[in-house]
């Protein structure tokens, strides 16, 4: 490597400074003419193939297996490889011609190796851990809570610094108070979360101690088995049995806020953490900018109720119509011999409330899921503007469904082997769907310096599926 | 190696500023030659880093500084590639053959087959020597801790009975291990909400429900002949940590389906995960029923009284389901029993027993469909097939 550095400054190669300046001017016709200030727009395109992209699975596969996974590294490398090449911008402006250039990831090999290790680890040491006690799985689940931040960004950083686009590679500028900070809104349902153990442990304390004050006097007879919260108070003095009450309905009253506002804080963190990673992309000098509001988000989610709502009615009056029809032909063999005015809705509930679980668990997965994905990409995309750059993302719901639908069954059907097709399918899906403009042609910019980044948020955001999808 | 010349446009980037310069590319002498309008520089070419090139991607080098070279025309770059004496490594050799991924697929179906039936058992094992006794004692005090007030409460059973079974115990282990070496155990009696049950912890805890112990002293004389039976089971639990093995599989086995099918959907994922884990956990129960024939031939014992207790444990069960069915409604809370239990057992061994009665109490209003899955995710091996094996044993000397 040192050899070829030294090379670069080797008399060969002759760029000299007014020759440079003057293949600009003299050659338009072969060199691109200088960046000029119209505005250039441009939109994504995906050319990766299913058939191509399975022999690569397949093969990375294989050799994964072979080697009990040393292999993964270069499997990961490879698959982002071919995701990248053949993610296109074509884009240009009314003066600028139309280019066509494909992104690239240039992440290293030795750079993942040890950083898989030091991930698979981890995943290993929880799955197996958390299945065994529970205070050990509260305590790896908080470590793996308080550290996802830490992945997320570390993982966005390390994804962009090795994705680079006519030559330059991107970056990613969010620090790490800033993705702390992201997340501060949890505090709100984890404080009433904690109140609510603290008040009713005190309230329980409060009984005790009644309870020993009702014996010292030596009221008749108490017996010390007497471990219930009831039979406690049932000696205890009116005014602080009314206080031992309050307290524990004050704490049940926490408790439901804390589990509500836990919900109510759920959009909130999102967009939160959309507006952290969206804002901070670098392509040189040029960053991206965020403009999603609160309101945008509370839009977004009445809709998904709205779809949910609808997708449950129709599973509703599908099952209804189901356990209607399938009791009446299997009431023939099942109720023939007590056969009775007894019962006769219950094999009709039995088959409702079967087609309803599974009917609801099929309409989340394949018609409010995808909903979501589209609707995310679509706001997030759209929202994504900066006095230097804008995105917009078309998502089509329909053909998502569509996408999502046969994926998911040739996957099954093909135990596994279609996921490649399905990869290539939903990327050109997404990918195709996003155009966007830069302010000026970015021929003009200038890289920036690049820093050291770290693999293991990047294989920890894989393997953990915290990603922040890019 | 390099013959005719085999010049090729493409788009140079210095790698400071995202600007394109047009250039000739050619191949001379172990070269690189880029000639562009009024530049020109020439690098060695093993010191070029050639992108893996797919049918529509982008064709893409790495020049040494970060410079880096995009062309738009695939066939001329193709032919660059070879004229430069570009050699993919196998793995892109083989995946751009269709009758290489062919034996590939093929190759992965054999592979995968075994890692799934001898792979992930072995690596759980050697995962497993690893952990120091200690901390699988602290796992297995851990999940008797959270069980205890949940599903187990202090037993009732007379302090005699309690010493009577552990001696009993205690002797056939002594019996069974002459020269010594037995794995560490620690024997206690709950009062349960599981029913007659009996399992065994991470760390040899041994847990015996009171249920169980009348279960089987309604037997008589062979009673406790059954309850060292049972011990003996869960002892061959112990010898072989099963518990730890069982959740180590489970981790590999989760870790092996996410990468194969990845975020399709977890569903497709857990389902084959699940379905191996139900099987590795038969071949367990084998295993330990194995250890109990041994340990009870070595104390004197005969292995039908094993047979003679399942039947019991069955009788039991056929009468509870009946006796259910005349109360009807209660399926909720039986569901809700019996998940708790499933849950919170690290290794349980629901002899069959109450699970099954609420199983069958459970089936009495849900469908035959939910019958046969019950069936099939069960992880014991069926009562005929474990009866028939010990009557088996019976018979051998």
């Amino acid at each position: 490597m040192l050899r070829c550095v030294e090379r670069m400054s080797e008399p060969s190669e002759v760029v000299t400074a007014p020759a440079a300046s003057s293949a600009f001017g003299a050659a338009p016709s072969i060199n691109p003419p200088p960046p000029s200030d119209e505005p250039w727009r441009f939109r994504l395109k995906f050319s990766g193939q299913g058939g191509e992209y399975f022999r690569i699975w397949i093969v990375n596969l294989l050799l994964t297996v072979l080697t009990l996974g040393i292999y993964y590294p270069w499997a990961r490398l490879r698959r982002m490889r071919y995701f990248y090449a053949n993610t296109w911008v074509e884009g240009g402006s009314r003066t600028a011609p139309t280019e066509r250039h494909a992104l690239d990831y240039l992440a290293k090999p030795k750079q993942m190796v040890g950083a898989t290790v030091i991930v698979s680890l981890a995943f290993l040491a929880y799955s197996i851990g958390s299945r065994f006690s529970p205070i050990l799985a509260m305590f790896l689940g908080l470590a793996v809570a308080a550290l996802t931040p830490w992945v997320q960004r570390a993982g966005l950083r390390f994804r962009l610094a090795n994705t680079s686009w006519r030559g330059l590679r991107f970056g990613f500028s969010g620090t790490l108070a800033e993705v702390y900070r992201v997340y501060w809104p949890i505090a709100i349902p984890t404080l009433l979360f904690a109140a609510a153990v603290l008040l009713s442990s005190a309230g329980e304390t409060m009984s005790m101690g009644d309870e020993g004050g009702s014996m010292a006097e030596g009221s008749d007879g108490a017996t010390g088995d007497a471990g219930d919260g009831d039979g406690a108070s049932g000696n205890a003095s009116p005014a602080s049995r009314r206080a031992w009450w309050s307290s524990l309905s004050l704490a049940g009253g926490l408790m439901l806020a804390s589990i509500v506002s836990g919900y109510l804080v759920l959009p909130w963190l999102w967009l939160r953490f959309a507006r952290y990673r969206q804002t901070h992309y670098r392509f040189g000098s040029l960053h991206s900018g965020f403009v999603l509001t609160n309101r945008d988000v509370l839009r977004l989610v009445m809709r998904l109720i709205g779809v949910s709502l609808l997708a449950a009615l129709v599973v509703f009056t599908l099952a209804g119509l189901g356990a209607w029809l399938l009791a009446d032909s299997t009431s023939v063999i099942q109720a023939m011999p007590r056969k009775g005015p007894g019962k006769p809705l219950s094999p009709h509930w039995g088959i409702f409330m079967l087609l309803m679980l599974v009917g609801l668990g099929i309409a989340f997965r394949l018609v409010v899921l995808p909903y979501l994905w589209v609707q995310q990409q679509n706001v997030v995309w759209s929202a994504t503007r900066s006095p230097h750059v804008m995105f917009r993302s078309r998502v089509s719901f329909g053909r998502m469904v569509r996408v999502d639908l046969v994926n998911w069954l040739l996957t099954i059907v093909t135990l596994g082997l279609y996921r490649p097709f399905a990869e290539v399918a939903m990327a050109r899906l997404r990918i195709d769907a996003v155009s966007g403009a830069f302010r000026r042609d970015p021929a003009g910019v200038i890289g920036a310096e690049r820093d050291r980044v770290s693999a293991v948020g990047d294989v920890g955001a894989d393997l953990f599926d915290l990603g922040g999808a890019f | 190696m390099t013959g005719v010349p085999v010049a090729v446009d493409a788009d140079y980037f210095d790698g400071r500023s995202a600007r394109s310069r047009r250039v000739r590319l050619d191949a001379r002498g172990g070269r690189l030659v880029l000639t562009g309008d009024g530049f020109s520089r020439e690098v060695a070419l093993s010191d070029v880093r050639w992108e893996e090139v797919s049918r529509a991607g982008n064709r893409h080098a790495e020049l040494p500084d970060g410079a880096t070279l995009q062309s738009q025309d695939a066939a001329g770059w193709d032919r660059l590639r070879q004229a430069a004496g570009v050699r993919d490594d196998m793995a892109v050799r083989a995946s751009r053959s269709w009758r290489a991924t062919l034996i590939a697929t093929v190759a992965l179906v054999v592979v995968a087959s075994g890692t799934w039936i001898y792979g992930v058992p072995a690596a759980a094992n050697a995962v497993v020597k690893l952990v120091p006794a200690s901390v699988e004692q602290k796992i297995g005090d851990e999940a008797i801790g959270s069980m205890v007030g949940e599903m187990l409460a202090p037993s009732r059973l007379p302090r005699e009975t309690r010493d009577r079974i552990t001696d009993a115990f205690r002797e056939a282990v002594a019996k069974s291990y002459p020269q010594g070496g037995a794995p560490a155990w620690r024997l206690d009696f709950y009062r349960s909400r599981i029913g007659p049950n009996a399992f065994a912890l991470p760390g040899g805890r041994m847990v015996m429900t009171d249920e169980l112990v009348e279960l089987a002293q309604g037997a008589g004389k062979d009673g406790d002949a059954m309850l060292v039976g049972v011990l003996s089971h869960e002892l061959g639990h112990v010898r072989g940590r099963h518990g730890m093995r069982g959740a180590a599989q489970a981790g590999f086995a989760s870790l092996v389906a996410g990468l194969v099918f990845g975020d399709v959907s977890s569903l497709v994922a857990a389902a084959p995960a699940l379905l191996l884990q139900q099987g590795y956990s038969r071949d367990f129960e084998r295993e330990a029923d194995r250890e109990s024939v041994r340990m009870l031939k070595a104390a004197g014992y005969s292995p039908a009284v094993m047979a003679d207790f399942f039947e019991r444990m069955q009788r039991r069960d056929t009468e509870a389901a009946s006796r259910a069915r005349q109360r009807n409604g209660q399926e909720a809370t039986a569901a809700k029993e019996a998940q708790a239990a499933d849950g919170a057992q690290a290794k349980g061994d629901a002899k069959g027993d109450a699970k099954g009665a609420e199983a069958a109490r459970r089936d009495d209003a849900a469908s035959p469909i939910a019958r046969r899955l019950q069936i099939a995710l069960s992880s014991h091996p069926a009562d005929a097939e474990r009866i028939r094996f010990f009557r088996e044993a019976a018979t051998r000397p």
